[in-house]
């Protein structure tokens, strides 16, 4: 018998990511890759897997998914309600299935996405060395699409693995109000109207999606309105549309933008920037790239002391 | 020396090339296959260095390759090709094109030959899978981007804004204004590379009929 799942329900958006698809951006061809790498990178943790193994994304109310075979399974990202064969489970650790068992994944609650891996390896294709769904030209993933009801994914290489749990100071709490780190963009210089950050509110407008987080409810004016030259822009980056309003670029975005460059959110906080909900506040804080740089060092230390992860692989 | 500034604390950016300096460097910087650089992209008069920041940071990697390209690296001549590409200049294809001629006084038959008559350099690849930036065409085509982008625009659409000329390589919404078809599908996204032009490239366009486009 083969090791399968079934998608009963597809749910809003749920696709296949692994963590990123490298060297094809001069192309035109996105990194993709999960919106919340924290979480993705936990997520694979839980199952001991390696942190670029593929997941589903699960965005805003999820799938019915029935798992045809003994496996283990892991969810984290947003809280959600998830029931297994109609009972309520957690999630943020590692949960043993048995062949036939059903898991539905419901509402998101305080946040947009969660992920869902599991301990045996998708049977998937790669298209440009990632199974990343990118599906604006059906690459990676299944048939290069979002899942879809009907759909059926086969996995391979059955592991064990201890269970596990994500330990406290690994948590992460999504809230209002959320304050996201900014390094000063190339074109920061012609902004004229950012005295007051403290004081400088972003909504985060529902017609974002994984190409970018467009904000809304503050305009940003320039003291130059000049074409500006073409240039490199990555998940993170900040930029001025023609209307004032900023848009946040993030994993399946374009490489190059002729729009002013605002700013690049530092690496550490685009994740949970990634979470925040339609219609709540976010507030920038400038801090330099050498802060920056600290707080990606911090970082890889703790998941590497604490959970013996390597961020740098 | 090359000016390399950091942008945000994930890119590095190779400033002030040369026009298609860039198409040079951005190789010499690949070959070094270095494992902390994620994506190299090479625009008309810059580079843009895409890195892992949990592998290095902006200032060891501006000083690697500032160690490594050298001004001899920068001198090397790099072969161009030459690609010859069948147009189709139909009202069916080219469903911006009386929008063009009132915009640039033209009749059809004048943006056709202005449009056919120069050769183009390719200066910068991407933005959309395999979008094609060609330039520069001739001053009296241009017209600007549209305020209201199309939505869709189809595969190997070829089309106009400001001075250049482009190929829409996939299906995808786009603000250029839309003067023919190719019946070449220039990206393959079951090929690696999925684009054989590079950047740097010259491409000359020329004119097939519309009964001869579906058997190309």
């Amino acid at each position: 018998m083969k090791n399968t799942i079934e998608i009963l329900r597809e749910g809003v958006y749920t696709s296949i990511q692994d963590l990123r698809r490298t060297g094809f951006k001069k192309y035109g061809v996105p990194k993709s890759g999960p919106m919340d790498e924290y979480s993705h990178i936990l997520t694979n943790w839980l199952l001991n897997k390696k942190i670029t193994s593929e997941l589903l994304e699960i965005t805003y109310y999820g799938p019915k998914i029935k798992i045809n075979f003994d496996t283990k399974i892991a969810l984290y990202g947003s809280k959600c309600e998830v029931k297994l064969n109609n009972n309520k489970i957690e999630t943020g650790k590692t949960i043993s299935i048995k062949s036939g068992d059903v898991l539905d994944i419901k509402k998101c609650i305080d946040a947009n996405r969660v992920y869902l891996g599991f301990s045996a390896k998708m049977k998937l294709k790669k298209t440009f060395n990632s199974k990343s769904t990118y599906d604006k030209i059906q690459i990676g993933g299944l048939n290069g699409k979002k899942l879809l009801k009907n759909d059926t994914i086969e996995f391979d290489q059955l592991k064990n693995c201890k269970s596990k749990k994500i330990p406290s100071s690994f948590m992460r709490f999504n809230n209002q109000n959320m304050i996201i780190r900014v390094i000063k963009g190339i074109h920061f210089d012609r902004v004229n109207n950012y005295d007051n950050e403290d004081e400088i509110k972003f909504k985060i407008s529902p017609n974002s999606d994984r190409m970018g987080l467009r904000l809304i409810d503050y305009k940003i004016k320039l003291n130059d309105y000049s074409e500006i030259e073409s240039t490199v822009v990555t998940k993170g980056s900040i930029q001025i549309q023609k209307d004032g309003n900023p848009i946040i670029l993030m994993s399946d975005s374009q490489s190059t933008g002729g729009y002013p460059i605002f700013g690049n959110i530092c690496k550490i906080d685009i994740s949970k920037l990634s979470q925040v909900k339609p219609n709540q506040k976010i507030k920038f804080k400038f801090i330099s790239l050498k802060e920056s740089n600290k707080l990606i060092e911090y970082e890889k230390e703790k998941f590497k002391s604490r959970l013996n992860l390597d961020l740098s692989s | 020396m090359i000016d390399i500034i950091p942008s945000g604390d994930s890119i590095i950016i190779l400033k002030d090339l040369k026009y298609l300096q860039s198409s040079i460097i951005s190789k010499e910087i690949e070959k070094l296959n270095l494992s902390e650089v994620e994506d190299v992209i090479s625009l008309k008069n810059s580079i843009g260095v895409i890195f892992n920041p949990f592998k290095i940071k902006s200032d060891r990697l501006i000083k690697k390759i500032q160690g490594i390209i050298k001004d001899h690296n920068i001198k090397q001549k790099h072969k161009f090709k030459t690609w010859k590409i069948p147009i189709c200049y139909d009202e069916e294809f080219a469903i911006d094109i009386k929008e063009i001629s009132h915009y640039t006084k033209l009749d059809f038959e004048q943006i056709k030959q202005k449009h056919l008559n120069k050769s183009y350099d390719v200066q910068i690849i991407g933005f959309l899978p395999g979008f094609l930036y060609l330039g520069d065409i001739d001053k009296s085509l241009y017209v600007p981007r549209k305020n209201n982008p199309r939505t869709s625009i189809p595969e190997g659409s070829v089309a106009i804004a400001a001075n250049q000329t482009g190929i829409y390589n996939i299906n995808s919404p786009g603000g250029w204004s839309i003067i023919g078809k190719t019946p070449l599908k220039l990206f393959d996204k079951s090929k690696i590379p999925p684009i054989d032009i590079n950047q740097g490239d010259k491409i000359i366009f020329h004119e097939i009929k519309k009964e001869d486009f579906k058997n190309y």
